[in-house]
């Protein structure tokens, strides 16, 4: 059973300025017996910022590894602007879609500015290698993510944060619409959170980037996401506005968690103070 | 409109114009790595110094500057015979093989992204050593019974046939599989002890004289090398360079794992397909030229990697520094004990099995730390 998700748009807008719309229809995936996703339907509009949220091992990451095809679906179709994303070449949708997987490894040695000039990879061809339209983009990069200083510098030396912020800086350098985000601020503490999600909405708010990202953090997921997809057992449960997603009732059937929903005074968003585990009959 | 090097960077962030710059002509350009040409160089002039030097090293010795004046065509007819027909086609034969497998290393490195990865572990040098052996010992007496087949078809097409057969199946194996990570070494080690045990079986079988030339073929030797030799690798290496201009650009993004390079738009079955097979041309024609010479592949990325101070190891320089060892190797495999000339394997791995136990001891700091 599907939740009721954003009406599905007609036939796209056929505005070239417009970014493409993500969107899936019945996806499912499975790893051997266990369903991971289970026939999940949604519309991922332009220009917004997306949290999917879920216990561990609720298919959330699976989910976005799928619609960024780095995951081969077993059921139903990812569609880009209303082709399927299997069918199109996959450097013609590199040129629109990012996706930064979770806890990426980058080779010993290398330097920040490698990493990002990497993210210009899709536009260029084998005889073409480096132009100087890739150059201001990879240097504009490393300047919007606070990187330019770092950029001689190799990863390794880098802390968490500092090594998250220069792998973005290559996913924003790829110059796609969307960006899709696998637990971007996981090993990191709550200041480079912080940090990271800042960032990232900044992008989204300045360039316009279309943001879908798996948070484990409620609270983090409810004040930087415009909209909500909540996660149990491969199937969406609850999407919509942070405000109506993040209930003490909702939390305890996504996670099993009883908790109180305050309501934070500077940003309006929903705060997540938990309490126990719900299952439990007497915790209280 | 042609502008060699890019202008200079403002503000705080030169990093494109230190490390790297690019070159551009018309619609093709293309990033230069400063200490990597420079490596290049200094490789290039080395191998090529201690190939004329080789070449003039021997029963008859002649002196390097005279070396030089007998290929530019001003030698006597004797000279003339020791030189280009005896000793330069064994010296180019060291540097092609030397190339080829510092290439198929550096291939096969970062493909798989696995420091310690080389195409012995494709199944090469195994299914090479089980179809050169087979013909060296099946066909190698009149009272074979498969005599005739197998003399006919000679130790080199032995193991570039053995050598294509192992590897091929090594990929299927692995077919589907991520080729990073420990299980393709798995398979690879598994293929290989297969056919080592293979090799064995045939060699206790062989006559004395048989199992001795099966051991000098295995330990991979150059004696006796002749234009021939060097004409089929060099046929391999004027395929498989080519291939690999399209393809290079692409390592640099494999070398970030398979779910950022697709990510980033690389079809990774077409691309690592590519390169493993290229990789495996490469060394199937060596082993088949020369036998399996040992730790070439391994260690020679690992030394252009360390020198260019690169996070990956850089194709051409890998080539280079291959080709300056296995003839260099040769040298010293031809005149420690001369008379009795030591095959070359013999001399890389002794090179070559310490820088491994290195490698190894360094990598395991590196995982405690």
């Amino acid at each position: 059973m599907t939740p009721s998700s954003p009406p599905t748009p007609g036939p796209h807008s056929t505005d070239v300025h417009e970014s493409p719309v993500l969107e899936t229809r019945g996806l499912t995936v499975q790893f051997g017996t266990t369903t991971a996703v289970s026939d999940v339907t949604l519309t991922v509009a332009p220009g917004s910022i997306t949290a999917v949220i879920g216990p561990n091992g609720c298919g959330k990451s699976t989910l976005l590894r799928a619609m960024g095809r780095l995951t081969t679906p077993d059921g139903g179709t990812v569609l880009l602007d209303g082709h399927s994303i299997a069918k199109l070449p996959t450097r013609e949708v590199a040129k629109s879609l990012g996706i930064l997987p979770q806890s990426p490894l980058a080779p010993e040695g290398m330097t920040v500015g490698d990493l990002v000039s990497r993210g210009r990879d899709p536009h260029r061809r084998w005889y073409d290698q480096w132009s100087s339209s890739d150059e201001t983009v990879v240097l504009e990069s490393l300047r919007r993510t606070g990187m330019s200083e770092f950029a001689d510098r190799q990863l390794d030396s880098l802390s968490g944060g500092q090594r998250q912020r220069a792998w973005i800086a290559m996913a924003l350098a790829q110059g796609t619409d969307i960006l899709l985000l696998d637990e971007p601020t996981t090993f990191l503490d709550v200041v480079h959170q912080l940090d990271v999600l800042e960032l990232v909405t900044e992008l989204h708010r300045e360039q316009g980037i279309t943001i879908v990202m798996v948070l484990h953090d409620l609270s983090m997921a409810a004040r930087y996401a415009d909209r909500l997809i909540a996660m149990r057992s491969g199937r969406v449960i609850a999407d919509g506005h942070p405000t109506d997603v993040v209930t003490a009732a909702m939390m305890e059937t996504v996670f099993e968690l009883e908790c109180e929903v305050l309501s934070d005074a500077r940003t309006g968003r929903p705060v997540v103070v938990p309490i126990g585990r719900a299952a439990a009959e007497g915790a209280r | 409109m042609s502008s060699p090097t890019r202008p200079a960077a403002s503000g705080a962030s030169t990093f494109l114009a230190a490390p790297s710059r690019s070159l551009r002509f018309g619609r093709f350009s293309t990033r230069l790595r400063p200490r990597h040409l420079v490596v290049v160089a200094i490789a290039t002039l080395l191998s090529l110094a201690v190939a004329v030097v080789s070449a003039g090293i021997g029963d008859f010795t002649i002196a390097p500057g005279r070396v030089l004046e007998v290929l530019a065509g001003q030698g006597t007819r004797r000279e003339e015979l020791v030189i280009i027909t005896i000793r330069l086609p064994r010296v180019l034969v060291a540097l092609a093989v030397g190339l080829a497998l510092g290439i198929s290393g550096a291939i096969v490195q970062t493909t798989a992204r696995n420091a310690l990865a080389s195409p012995d572990l494709l199944g090469v040098t195994a299914g090479a050593s089980v179809g050169a052996v087979a013909v060296i010992i099946l066909g190698g007496h009149n009272d074979g019974k498969v005599s005739g087949l197998l003399q006919s078809i000679g130790v080199p097409t032995g193991a570039l046939v053995g050598g294509i057969a192992a590897s091929a199946l090594v990929l299927l194996l692995l077919r589907g599989r991520a080729t990073s990570g420990l299980q393709p070494i798995l398979i690879g080690v598994g293929v290989s002890a297969l056919l080592g045990g293979l090799v064995s079986w045939m060699m206790v079988s062989a006559s004395i004289s048989d199992a001795a030339r099966a051991n000098v073929w295995l330990t991979g030797s150059l004696n006796g090398r002749s234009w021939n030799e060097l004409w089929a690798l060099l046929a391999v290496l004027a395929i498989s360079v080519p291939l690999l201009i399209p393809l290079a650009s692409r390592l640099g993004t494999l070398d970030l794992g398979g779910d950022v390079a697709r990510g980033l738009g690389v079809p990774m079955l077409f691309t690592q397909g590519a390169l493993l097979l290229v990789a495996i041309a490469l060394a199937s024609a060596t082993t088949a030229a020369a036998g399996p010479i040992g730790f070439v592949a391994l260690v020679c990325p690992h030394l252009a990697r360390l020198a260019s101070a690169a996070s990956r190891p850089p194709l051409v320089a890998s080539g280079i520094i291959g080709a300056l060892l296995v003839v260099s190797s040769d040298l010293v495999a031809r005149t420690v004990l001369a008379p009795i000339q030591l095959p070359v394997g013999a001399i890389t791995a002794l090179v070559g099995a310490p820088f491994l136990l290195w490698l190894l001891i360094r990598s395991r700091r590196e995982v405690r730390r």
